[in-house]
């Protein structure tokens, strides 16, 4: 108990003056945490404030954020000619920026991080390459240090004790796509820290990966795309499985739009009580954001700086505008390749902190993720229409088309919505122009066949790795 | 001096049995229902014996060191610390701070103006027993229920007995330090006058004898905390007591006696702790021992048949004292904060048990 004070005061000190976080105290302090659970069965009080930090005040808030921007810029221009030159171009100096007049920092986007990618390194020697999974274009390579390599994971399996997201007993099965080695890496890494079990299963033929999931020794965690999860659990279905076949108790999706249709069929396929909407993005790890009872995305404040810009003024969008995430990862966090104003292309939603009222209220919250800005729809006129609210209206068709794939076009003034029959099933297109307006979705719909369908949207499902599993296609080969 | 000394043993048999089991006594009602909080993460574990017992054997060295104002200044910081985490679950916070601060402050306005009599000696223990009861209470409480296992309790007593043959009878600080508290507030001993004898216990036994009582209560139960009463009342409190009758190594002067008290203690805790681990097999944990508190108050307390609806008021399990956010709690990750305040409820001496003819 001692010892675990010392641990958190040293690591105290070192989020407070930006320090490197030593990894091997952290990692003492999940085992602190472990020792925790298994003699009292929960933590202690002042749980929220130590995992999620003292943000409640505002005031504490704001010079939080403004020392982090300020110890992360001075670090960046001090070690990266690319960011030096970019701060000195806009004459700016990194040792006065605070939450205000970082906007005036440009946005840096994907095409600035595949192009100079190298040159953002500021930190230890890179030991590990990712990718991004390409699914919105050219994947763009990430490098991490051995540093945050450890860093990372073991944030985030003290937190994920703390907050019960992961036990010692637990199975977790990793249902994503292997290029995405970050993220493979970190479940791997944090189950490594809880002693949890883990299963890299991968995207592969759902029947494949339900066998894994399935029966006494199952998996009691599942982390995967919402379309994998939409095609685990029509399989799950087709197969007349139910929630006495799994031993799901929670399962983690990201990278897509998750819709309440699709995650009640998870809740009522696979038993799992939790199906939970989160937020993280290689690029600007660790940066992270969790959903709460009542569908807000809350950001981790202690690792990043997260603004939602709009997408007109390029100024903070007000609370209901439509903006998209940039967003800063602070030193210590981010060491080796770090983005500054990452421009996510994700669009969200400021709410206002008035009208927050969930169990997460303390920690300020945009909306869900609506979609990438690059498939907003906009009209001439200035009306919009972003693929969440047409995720959600589709995937709540009687056809259950999950993941549904669909294409949207603006033509004039009118939204217009192709998807193939099987997704309308036996409603024509009037009918599912109906559907949608139903649910706040003003189109027009194109019903087309279902062999026309490879032109539609396509999902991270589609990410599919082969294996020997299933008999072979080729024809000739063997004996 | 066998005239003196078998009186004052007698009281001080009297004075260290009622110290020692009224202690234990207090542990085991606080434990059976007040819940203290914790700090987020952290589990008493053997490394923090360690940590205590480097406590103990420096502080003693810092105490006689310390100016007497010094050492009356840290008496009441440590006392004011261990009250304040221990009976804020229990006593609205205006009252409780109103209580420390007229309790302390009591102390010190009868050891500066009331020890030039009898009577006044009597109320200045009389309060100062009061004030080291609920400390120790709230010490012991504060560790058992933080994780500290029996099997720690019992390595510690057992490492404190060599500790205290070693500073009481080797190299006599232990006595030298027993007269540093004489006639200064908030001597840390539960202890009384009766004419020319004096006789107390140190807050240090104390604690380790309550520790022991109500961390084989959790242990192993009921039973298992009745043999800890039992070897207390025998080998913690009777036993030194008596001392000073056979044991001249003890003994100052003519019935002045400073005892280690855990040399008698330690190696039969460590052993009833071996059998009882024997007998009963793992310790409980924290959670499985509440689990069986509550379930026991539960059980006690469900009506025997029901009652029609709204024919009689609910009867309900006695509520955990509320509780509060805690002084010893952990910083947060990002917070620039001290470590768990805990430390300053360390037990800041361990006087050793028997010192007479103050």
């Amino acid at each position: 108990m001692f010892e675990t004070g010392v641990r958190q005061f040293r690591l105290a000190m070192s989020m407070t003056w930006g320090r490197r976080i030593n990894t091997d105290v952290l990692g003492a302090m999940v085992a602190d945490a472990l020792a925790t659970l298994a003699e009292f069965g929960e933590p202690g009080a002042d749980v929220a404030q130590l995992v999620d930090g003292p943000f409640a005040d505002p005031a504490v808030r704001r010079d939080f954020t403004d020392r982090a921007i300020r110890r992360t810029a001075k670090r960046l221009a001090t070690r990266s000619a690319w960011f030096e030159g970019r701060f000195t171009a806009t004459g700016i100096d990194p040792a006065k920026l605070d939450a205000d007049s970082v906007r005036r920092v440009p946005v840096m986007t994907k095409a600035d991080l595949i192009a100079h990618g190298r040159e953002l390194l500021c930190g230890d020697a890179p030991t590990m390459s990712t990718r991004t999974t390409g699914s919105t274009g050219r994947p763009a390579e990430v490098l991490m240090s051995r540093y945050e390599a450890e860093l990372w994971p073991a944030l985030a399996a003290l937190s994920g004790l703390l907050r019960d997201e992961i036990r010692p007993t637990d199975v977790m099965a990793v249902c994503i796509s292997s290029r995405a080695t970050a993220a493979v890496q970190q479940n791997i890494s944090v189950c490594r820290h809880v002693g949890a079990q883990v299963r890299v299963i991968g995207v592969i033929p759902p029947n494949e990966a339900l066998d894994a999931l399935l029966g006494p020794a199952g998996a009691t965690l599942l982390a995967t795309y919402p379309s994998y999860l939409a095609v685990l659990v029509t399989a799950a279905r087709n197969r007349d499985l139910g929630p006495a076949d799994f031993r799901l108790r929670r399962v983690d999706v990201g990278g897509e739009v998750l819709s309440p249709a699709l995650a009640a069929a998870a809740r009522a396929t696979l038993g799992a009580a939790l199906v939970n909407d989160t937020f993280a993005m290689t690029e600007v790890l660790p940066v992270s954001g969790r959903s709460c009872s009542a569908g807000h995305l809350h950001h981790d404040l202690n690792t990043g700086l997260v603004e939602v810009i709009a997408l007109e003024s390029g100024e903070p969008a007000k609370p209901g505008e439509l903006g998209t995430a940039v967003i800063t990862p602070y030193y210590p966090y981010r060491e080796c390749m770090p983005v500054f104003r990452y421009d996510t292309r994700d669009l969200i939603s400021p709410i206002a902190p008035e009208n927050l009222a969930c169990e997460l209220a303390a920690v300020p919250a945009t909306s869900a993720i609506l979609g990438k800005a690059s498939d907003l729809l906009v009209t001439p006129s200035g009306r919009s229409l972003h693929p969440r609210a047409i995720i959600e209206a589709l995937e709540s068709l009687p056809t259950e088309p999950w993941p549904v794939r669909y294409r949207a076009e603006v033509a004039g003034e009118r939204f217009v919505l192709t998807i193939d029959t099987s997704t309308a099933g036996g409603l024509d297109a009037d009918g599912v122009t109906r559907h949608l307006a139903e649910r706040g979705v003003d189109a027009d719909v194109r019903v087309v066949a279902a062999g026309e369908a490879s032109t539609l949207r396509r999902v991270r499902a589609d990410l599919s790795e082969t294996t020997f599993m299933q008999p072979s296609t080729l024809v000739g080969v063997g004996g | 001096m066998v005239d003196l000394l078998v009186p004052q043993t007698i009281m001080q048999l009297v004075v260290v049995l009622v110290g020692a089991m009224a202690t234990c006594a207090a542990s085991l009602v606080y434990i059976g229902r007040v819940r203290l909080d914790r700090p987020a993460i952290g589990v008493f574990n053997g490394r923090d014996v360690v940590v205590l017992f480097v406590f103990i054997v420096t502080l003693p060295v810092l105490y006689l060191v310390l100016p007497h104002a010094a050492l009356t200044t840290f008496l009441i910081l440590t006392f004011v610390a261990s009250l304040s985490i221990g009976y804020r679950p229990v006593v609205p916070r205006a009252v409780l701070w109103l209580a420390i601060g007229g309790l302390l402050g009591f102390n010190v306005y009868i050891a500066r103006t009331m020890l030039g009599t009898v009577t006044g000696w009597q109320l200045y223990w009389a309060e100062t027993s009061v004030v080291v009861l609920l400390g120790a209470t709230a010490v012991a409480n504060l560790y058992v229920q933080g994780g500290m296992q029996l099997r720690h309790v019992a390595w510690f007593a057992f490492g404190l007995g060599f500790y205290d043959v070693t500073f009481s009878v080797i190299i006599p600080l232990t006595p030298k330090l027993a007269d540093a508290f004489i006639g200064y507030p908030l001597d840390p001993s539960i202890g009384m006058r009766v004419g020319i004898l004096n006789a107390n216990i140190g807050i240090g036994d104390l604690l380790v004898y309550s520790l022991f009582v109500i961390a084989a209560y959790k242990a192993y139960g009921r039973r298992a905390a009745t043999v800890g009463v039992g070897l207390v009342a025998v080998f913690g409190a009777t036993l030194p007591a008596l001392a000073p009758l056979i044991l001249e190594a003890v003994t100052r002067g003519n019935a002045n006696a400073v005892v280690p008290a855990q040399a008698f203690f330690g190696i039969p805790a460590l052993i009833t702790y071996l059998l009882l681990h024997r007998h009963y097999g793992r310790e409980r944990t924290t959670r499985e021992f509440l689990t069986a508190i509550d379930a026991k108050r539960a059980r006690t307390t469900v009506p025997v048949s029901p009652a029609p609806q709204g024919s009689l008021p609910t009867v309900e399990s006695v509520p955990a004292v509320e509780s509060v956010p805690a002084v010893g709690s952990v910083p947060a990750l990002t917070a620039a904060s001290t470590a768990s305040t805990e430390t300053a409820a360390t037990p800041t001496e361990r006087r050793t048990a028997t010192s007479t003819n103050r």
